[in-house]
């Protein structure tokens, strides 16, 4: 039996459906007032391991004729592989920056990663450009439509020269 | 009509007008944009809308959800890009006829198409809606359970591709949606003894996730290349089509309107669906067969007024039913829930003023859309002139922003998970636009399974004690059967 990309995918979700089931296995399926919490996640855990398990070994019913109509992506070149790593990169990136650094600040890494580093655009532009998106967002979205945005003393400085 | 007349009465305050017109603006822009859809902006938009009166903010995502079909038409005829699934179609006659130096011609026949779609599929669901709503009084828990069933099998049919991915999919969506505390005991489930999981997995970073990062993630991998725009006319007259483009456009947009209005109606049908459909029909019937693929305006007015009329059909069911027909909207019904609305027979009845303001604002809607859409297209088409380097920031911080709207802070960390995880599902041709809606019709199967099990004290035959229950069951049981079928030509991801 050949592992393929495609395969692996159905065998990484056999094994995450088969964890959740594990887990869903340990509620109450049925209780004293009816259907207990279990019930449903332990149908629907089920169904996933069922269909996972059916496309894992048998992954002919996992192709159409509309996925052979599709034409393969074509190859990254070196240039282009390292935007993508960038981009992927700069996810993550996002995450932690937003919990740690505030709105604007996040704003201006994130587009120093992407504009300057990934795309190769011009620092400046990139910083200035990070600046006003932050303090658009800040102001526009923090202030005016009372979005719920991650903080520093930076943000609320601007908050306040708004307020 | 006086229900109608108090819609127009809600609508007609400033700043209904106003939100109105941001939605539709809104929905035109991102119908051009590549990167950002409606579903992600409905999933950004839904939490700043909190604090929002109800009316005007359902106005405006419901404004987006119409408007994206006219922005996805521009980019289809101008540069031959489909700014939206649902304007594919439109990229093979309307770019040809735009080649041909009828660019204005075919966009005015698309909007125009658009509007009377648009509109008629409005008075359809004015008029069909009330009869409808009255009909579902007549669901319990057990019928209610078989819908939602029969609804998850035809989306899965009319999904295109493997059925087992597309079931993979609809499996994954209702366990997502399991996560999180039992609504009736509170017990966490499927926590991994995680608190932040406790509260469940929320629909804006699972949405924002699945379509705004995974897309810039796949925007990234595509190299840049150069547009080349048709330019669209530049005075009013080089947008009016000749009398014989109007004689032929007549036809295809009466039969697309009809069609797409009922393919709509369909759970899964949708607009991609209808384009799809109505391009095979006019080729089929028309008389100028040689021409189509080479800017024949059948091939374009059918398909462009069908997937108006189908967005506007897919409104029906979540309006009256509570059903939603497809993934964007399963996000519409959520951004009802939050506000407090909860669409079907109850909010015709009890928030009228939501319900026919709704409506009433379709009609407003379109003729802004028409409006906007012909005098501004040049304009909103530079929008794509801007380079990658500057729109990939700005949306993922646009989606950042939505996700910390929706309340907890480690959504972010969960949205780009979801991201990844939606790219790579993406890649293996998974259609994720099943997953969000099996995530938001879950807890509604659940909850309605668990009420007819405890009405029926655990007797499953509850489930075939009437011709309705059962008949639902027996539809869900072709559409899977169906699916097996081998050859589904259709690519329908109307995400």
């Amino acid at each position: 039996m050949r592992l393929s990309l495609e395969r692996l995918t159905f065998l990484i979700g056999l094994g995450f459906a088969l964890l959740l089931l594990w887990q869903a296995a340990g509620l109450d399926t049925w209780s004293v007032i009816g259907p207990g919490p279990g019930l449903f996640p332990v149908l629907t855990t089920a169904f996933c391991c069922i269909v996972a398990g059916l496309l894992f070994v048998f992954p002919s019913l996992a192709r159409s004729d509309v996925d052979a109509e599709r034409a393969p992506e074509p190859p990254l070149d070196l240039a282009e592989r390292r935007t993508f790593v960038i981009y992927c990169g700069a996810l993550p990136l996002l995450a932690v920056a937003s919990a740690y650094f505030g709105f604007l600040l996040t704003s201006v890494i994130l587009v120093l990663v992407l504009t300057w580093l990934a795309e190769r655009r011009n620092w400046r532009s990139a910083v200035i450009y990070g600046v006003l998106c932050g303090t658009v967002g800040v102001i526009g979205f923090g202030y005016f439509l009372g979005a719920n945005l991650p903080a520093t003393a930076i943000d609320n400085f601007l908050l306040q020269l708004v307020r | 009509m006086e229900h109608l007349l108090l819609g127009f009465s809600v609508v007609g305050t400033p700043a209904n007008l106003f939100y109105c017109f941001v939605g539709t603006f809104l929905g035109t822009v991102v119908g051009i944009l590549p990167g950002v859809g409606p579903l992600a902006t409905i999933a950004i938009l839904m939490p700043l809308t909190a604090k929002m009166d109800v009316t005007s903010a359902l106005l405006m995502l419901c404004g987006i959800y119409y408007g994206v079909a006219y922005g996805g038409t521009a980019t289809s005829v101008l540069l031959r890009i489909p700014g939206e699934a649902s304007s594919v179609i439109t990229c093979l006659d309307g770019y040809m006829m735009a080649r041909n130096g009828r660019a204005g011609s075919a966009l005015t026949i698309a909007a125009v198409g658009s509007f009377i779609a648009g509109t008629i599929g409005t008075v359809a669901i004015s008029y069909l809606s009330p009869p409808l709503a009255k009909l579902v009084f007549a669901f319990g828990p057990a019928q209610y359970a078989a819908l939602m069933l029969a609804a998850l099998a035809a989306v899965t049919y009319f999904s295109g591709g493997a059925l087992l991915k597309a079931l993979l999919m609809v499996g994954l969506g209702l366990t997502i949606g399991c996560v999180g505390a039992d609504p009736m005991t509170l017990t966490p489930r499927l926590t991994f003894g995680s608190l932040s999981l406790v509260g469940g997995i929320d629909l804006t970073p699972l949405a924002i996730g699945l379509f705004g990062f995974s897309e810039i993630i796949a925007m990234a991998r595509q190299p840049v290349s150069k547009l080349r725009i048709i330019p669209p006319p530049r005075t009013f007259l080089g947008f009016l089509p000749n009398r014989e483009e109007t004689r032929r456009s007549v036809a295809p947009v009466a039969r697309g309107t009809v069609l797409g209005f009922l393919v709509g109606v369909l759970p899964g049908g949708g607009a991609m669906l209808a384009s799809f459909l109505s391009y095979a029909v006019e080729r089929k019937v028309s008389r100028h067969r040689e021409e189509f693929g080479k800017g024949a305006v059948e091939g374009l007015a059918g398909p462009e007024t069908a997937n108006n009329a189908g967005t506007a059909g897919a409104l029906l069911p979540l309006l009256c039913m509570g059903l939603p027909a497809n993934a964007i909207s399963a996000v519409l019904l959520t951004a009802f829930m939050i506000h407090g609305v909860a669409p079907g027979p109850a909010m015709i009845e009890r928030q009228p003023e939501v319900f026919w303001g709704l409506i009433a604002s379709m009609y407003i809607g379109n003729v802004m859309l028409l409006l906007q859409n012909l005098p501004l297209i040049g304009l909103f088409v530079k929008i794509l002139e801007v380079p990658r380097a500057y729109i990939s920031p700005l949306i993922m911080l646009l989606c950042v922003i939505g996700v910390y709207s929706s309340g907890n802070d480690s959504d972010v960390a969960v949205a780009v998970f979801f991201g990844f995880l939606g790219y790579f599902l993406r890649k293996m041709d998974f259609d994720l636009g099943l997953l969000i809606l099996a995530y938001v019709l879950g807890p509604i199967l659940e909850r309605s399974l668990r009420q007819a099990l405890t009405i029926s004290g655990g007797d499953l035959s509850i489930f075939v004690q009437d011709y309705l229950t059962v008949g639902l069951l027996v539809a869900a049981a072709i559409f899977l059967l169906l699916g097996l079928w081998p050859t589904r030509r259709l690519s329908l991801r109307d995400d």
